[in-house]
């Protein structure tokens, strides 16, 4: 009977055992994103803001591990898998301006290796008539803002492990960004990397052909994202703020967040992902 | 306040000191509570945050008839409101401490009043962008103070109240809230 009684008592904290040790860590960005004024040529100016998360520095027995785990799949792996930390964007669109209108967010960033940013990527030769623009990893919907109103949003855990799958893919894959956004990606259990993608010299020349290169890149070595940056294209004076909220699944945060010393966390060096142009002799 | 606190404890002795043999007999001795309520903040941090279902255990020792010693667990969920982004995110509080009780039995009705410290973690830093929450500090010292009042059931082991207890927060900006719960209470002792 005590017993029972006692039972009956802890239910209520039982929740409390139950806490997952994964709780949200949220980064609000250091400055807001101002953009949408007039740009002197009939357009809009446009802002961007990029966030790297505070990664621990790599122990001797991860990279070990890491290492290992490398050998045994036979490609890279990254520090921060995807899986390991799951990533949520939130946002909020202040409309500065006394009329209704659109903006775009794109949503772009980095894994430790590369950094896509469509903006640099050109994928159609010189003199295309009307080359699609290489796309973000997410975002590019208008959203409607009222007059001196406020929208919320957010990029959903789902659509940030579908951006960094996406990247690997197109960075390390070789993938057409096209392709890989286009596509449901984010339950892949691997891909095949191509050989480089050269863009033709003319927008008459033929298209190289793309092979596999080597291994098949499995899901256990898929590259997180470990930096986002959002690009806003409002069409009226607006304001873009935002905060990313990591769910850490593997502690690899850095509890300080933002305000983490550099000696604590990792200084990732990703470099820019370009594509090579062939001549127009025909050579790369 | 002093004045509040002082008439308190008058009606505590008085209750202590009209005990006579109609009384309901109530056990006396080691003692555990399982209670359900609610979490409400204070400003400003009430601004900041909603009030949140809560749910508390609490055990102890009954040292006399008035006077007990426990130690309490709690926890509540809350959604906070602070400026977007973000929206519609929730944290948890988890407190727990040491107490003491005061307590005065009026035939089946007690009331009693509690004090105590310990601890609280805050299960994320959705509060340190409006500066309740520092980085990598979700710990605070906890203090707290309350009263309640408690009905014993024909069953000499078992008796059910309410209370309330306001509590500060050092560490988070010493946020201040209300716990408010209804409670059941088994008493081990045969005394």
């Amino acid at each position: 009977m005590r017993a029972y009684v006692l039972v009956l008592m802890l239910a209520p904290v039982a929740p409390v055992a139950a806490c997952s040790d994964n709780e949200p860590q949220y980064l609000v960005s250091p400055t807001p994103i101002e953009a949408g004024l007039d740009n002197g040529s009939g357009g809009f100016t446009t802002g961007s803001g990029s966030l790297t998360f505070p990664i621990k520095k790599e122990t001797a027995a991860e990279m070990t591990a890491r290492m290992a785990l490398a050998a045994k799949l036979g490609v890279k792996v990254p520090y921060v898998k995807v899986g390991d930390i799951d990533i949520e964007v939130d946002y909020s669109i202040q409309n500065l301006d006394n009329t209704a209108a659109q903006a775009e967010i794109g949503l772009d960033g980095a894994n430790e290796w590369w950094i896509y940013n469509p903006a640099v990527l050109m994928l159609f030769p010189p003199g295309t008539d009307d080359a699609p623009m290489t796309p973000d990893l997410q975002g590019d919907i208008p959203i409607n803002v009222p007059a001196m109103g406020t929208v919320t949003g957010t990029f959903t855990e789902d659509d940030l492990l579908e951006a960094a799958v996406d990247c690997d893919m197109i960075t390390r894959g070789n993938i057409s960004p096209f392709h890989a956004v286009n596509t449901i990606n984010k339950n892949a259990p691997n891909f095949q990397p191509l050989s480089a993608y050269i863009v033709p010299a003319t927008s008459t020349s033929p298209a190289a052909t793309q092979n596999d290169m080597g291994p098949v890149v499995p899901r256990e070595a898929f590259a997180n994202l470990i930096r986002v940056t959002l690009v806003f294209q409002p069409q009226a004076h607006m304001v873009l703020n935002y905060t990313v909220r990591l769910r850490d699944q593997r502690g690899i945060v850095d509890p300080y967040g933002l305000q983490s010393p550099d000696s604590q966390t990792t200084d990732f060096m990703p470099v820019l992902f370009t594509v090579a142009m062939a001549s127009a002799t025909g050579g790369t | 306040m002093t004045r509040c606190w002082g008439f308190a404890l008058a009606v505590l002795a008085g209750m202590a000191g009209v005990s006579h043999a109609d009384d309901r007999i109530a056990s006396t001795g080691f003692y555990a509570e399982g209670g359900l309520g609610a979490v409400v903040f204070l400003p400003h941090a009430s601004d900041y945050t909603d009030a949140g279902p809560a749910f508390d255990l609490r055990i102890g020792r009954d040292l006399f008839s008035w006077l007990s010693l426990g130690v309490y667990m709690a926890a509540s969920m809350h959604e906070a409101n602070v400026p977007p982004p973000p929206t519609d995110q929730y944290f948890q509080l988890y407190r727990g401490g040491a107490d003491v009780r005061l307590q005065g039995r009026l035939s089946r009705i007690a009331g009693f009043l509690e004090g105590g410290a310990g601890g609280s973690l805050i299960s994320n830093n959705i509060l340190q962008q409006v500066m309740i929450t520092k980085p990598n500090k979700l710990y605070s010292l906890t203090l707290s103070a309350g009263a309640g009042l408690e009905y014993q059931l024909e069953n000499r082991h078992y008796a059910f109240g309410i209370a309330v207890d306001g509590f500060l927060e050092a560490q988070f900006a010493s946020m201040k809230g209300l716990d408010s719960r209804f409670y059941l209470r088994y008493t081990y002792g045969g005394s």
